[in-house]
């Protein structure tokens, strides 16, 4: 079989008896075996458990048939900061570098009861901690379309993987845009749902008040699909809520008007002189086939949203350092071989030895922001900003703005090595993204053309919360009316 | 707020909350990177805000607009002994053996 499906081709293709989740599997592992490597995608790659994943799919189809199993024998990529039960659960460093998770997510049990299937685990920016999947243990991921670049971050395995066509689709977790900006670097589709819609449980913490796994596909529709299964209530979450207008394949299918009639909203400060003039290109062609499909344009001001990296980099930083507290050697993890150490040195050793430079970078930031003296300058000030963002957004909302349309990133992919030696530059990358997980709405990047040198580049819509439909519907527009989500690296 | 100076011994002080030791040029290398990223971030101070003195984030409900739902206690099988010792380093019956950790 060939392996360019899409998650509908393949639950229909299940469903009409043509093709088994055991097929599937065998056909994507082929291809994992010849390309994985070059991309250095995958963390955990183990063809018998893949294989037998496969065989509970069938077994699921067989039991409950596959017209009542929504993702019939889909195969699933899972970024390595996600617990599936019985698999190395690593989060892209060397302080978990041999953990096994003793549990499974909420949103894989969600995934299986689907009729989907674990096909494997993938590399991403340690702890999440990053913008091009430079900063992983495990070595760098590489951008499919071009090896000499970086794919983005911190779910840079999961795009290069779904861009390389390793699986239909693949999870991902977005604290700062790490969904979203590796899925404009490689040409894809990516979703970062309203906070509280996925359930985090199994999903281990970075930043607790910005986290969401999210999906990353070839197209809208697939994401709709998917985001159908991973959306729901969890009591294990008490973060997690359960979403007013959930059905998104079905409002998909029914809403065939797209964008017609709808006011898309283009915020001027992400249009200033920091945009790379080939991304402006491509972003003023995509607003002017939004136009085409029918929306109406206007502009509009996020007064405070050029302070969201700062606000973003204090209070995600103040919560990783709290969270990250917990790897300290004793019951689990990486701990340091030195003898005879006390206690203190016993943890102070195993943290600076298991954690990675931008980890530690963090861990300080945060520890920093919070500490006597500074945590109303800082962290009281932040969160000050960050009400400051929200509001910002509700009125773009409320003066009749359907969607915002913006640039995902600033700039195209860029090279390996570029940006590591400037923190600030890797962490201006994400100044289009950020502001939505402040605000907690949803947004989603979508292929939107690509550069001279044939990079991909993507647009972001964001709507309000808990309209995900809004979202999909739009960028189903305008994924209808282009071509750019059809193109393939030559990998 | 008068500007951050990041010297090497603000380095030392926050590894050492943060109970992490640094190498010298370690020290050297974030009093580098943390300078640059403060300094940005001091931006912040020039914000006009009015929300007041008082204004507090909710940080029972983490982002704007969100609330926690309350639910009943409920009974429900936890991780089974053999499979949460798995993660154990070392282990005596069904206890983990780690280091002592009161000194």
């Amino acid at each position: 079989m060939t392996v360019n499906l899409t998650v509908k081709s393949i639950v229909e293709q299940i469903r009409a008896g043509s093709l088994t989740p055991t097929a599937v599997a065998e056909a994507y592992l082929q291809r994992t075996k010849n390309i994985a490597q070059k991309l250095n995608s995958h963390l955990h790659l183990d063809e018998a458990a893949a294989l037998a994943e496969a065989k509970g799919s069938a077994q699921r189809i067989k039991e409950i048939g596959a017209d009542r199993l929504p993702l019939a024998g889909v195969p699933i990529l899972i970024k390595d900061n996600i617990c599936v039960r019985g698999s190395k659960t690593t989060c892209g460093s060397k302080i978990l570098e041999n953990y096994v998770a003793t549990y499974d997510a909420t949103v894989i049990r969600r995934l299986r009861d689907a009729g989907a299937f674990v096909l494997g685990k993938l590399n991403m920016d340690e702890f999440a901690m990053g913008s091009s999947n430079e900063n992983s243990a495990f070595g760098p991921v590489r951008n499919p379309w071009n090896l000499d670049y970086v794919p983005g971050g911190s779910s840079g395995g999961s795009a290069a993987a779904v861009a390389a066509r390793l699986a239909p689709v693949a999870l991902g977790s977005d604290t700062g845009g790490s969904i979203r900006q590796p899925a404009s670097f490689c040409g894809i589709v990516g979703l970062k749902p309203t906070y509280g819609t996925v359930s985090r449980f199994g999903l281990v913490a970075f930043g607790s008040s910005l986290d969401q796994i999210g999906p990353l596909t070839c197209n809208v529709e697939d994401a709709a699909m998917v985001m159908d299964v991973l959306t729901g209530l969890d009591a294990k979450d008490s973060t997690s809520v359960q979403h007013p207008h959930a059905g998104f394949a079905k409002a998909l299918a029914s809403h065939s008007d797209g964008l017609k009639g709808k006011t898309v909203g283009i915020p001027e400060e992400f249009f200033d002189s920091g945009l790379d003039p080939e991304v402006g290109v491509c972003l003023e062609r995509a607003i002017a086939d939004v136009q085409k499909a029918g929306a109406k344009i206007k502009r509009v001001r996020l007064p405070n949203i050029s302070y969201s990296v700062a606000a973003y980099y204090v209070i995600a930083t103040a919560e990783a350092s709290a969270n990250l507290a917990r790897f300290d050697g004793i019951r689990y993890g990486y701990r340091t071989k030195e003898a005879g150490v006390s206690l203190k040195e016993l943890y102070r050793k195993t943290r600076s030895e298991g954690f990675g430079q931008e980890v530690k970078q963090r861990i300080m930031l945060g520890t920093f922001v919070l500490s006597s003296g500074y945590y109303d300058a800082f962290y009281a000030k932040a969160n000050k900003v960050r009400e400051l963002i929200s509001r910002d957004f509700a009125a773009a909302f409320d003066s009749g703005v359907d969607v915002l349309l913006t640039p995902t990133s600033p700039t195209p992919p860029f090279k390996l090595g570029e940006k590591l030696s400037d923190p600030l530059a890797m962490y201006l990358s994400d100044i289009c993204t950020i502001g939505v997980n402040l605000a907690g709405l949803p947004g989603i990047s979508v292929p939107c053309g690509r550069t001279n040198a044939g990079l991909p580049v993507g647009m972001q819509l964001i709507a309000p919360k808990f309209n995900e439909q809004t979202l999909l519907i739009g960028a189903h527009a305008y994924e209808r009316a282009t071509e750019w989500h059809k193109d393939q690296p030559a990998i | 707020m008068s500007k951050i100076q990041v010297d090497r011994e603000l380095v030392r002080k926050v590894a050492d909350l943060a109970q992490l030791s640094l190498s010298d040029p370690e020290i050297g290398l974030y009093q580098e990177r943390l300078s640059k990223v403060l300094s940005y971030v001091e931006q912040l101070n020039s914000v006009h805000e009015s929300l007041g003195q008082d204004w507090r984030p909710d940080t029972a409900r983490g982002v704007p607009g969100s609330s926690t739902p309350e639910r009943a206690d409920l009974v429900s099988d936890s991780l089974p002994v053999e499979e949460a010792m798995k993660q154990a380093p070392a282990r005596i019956g069904t206890a983990f053996q780690v280091p002592r950790i009161i000194e």
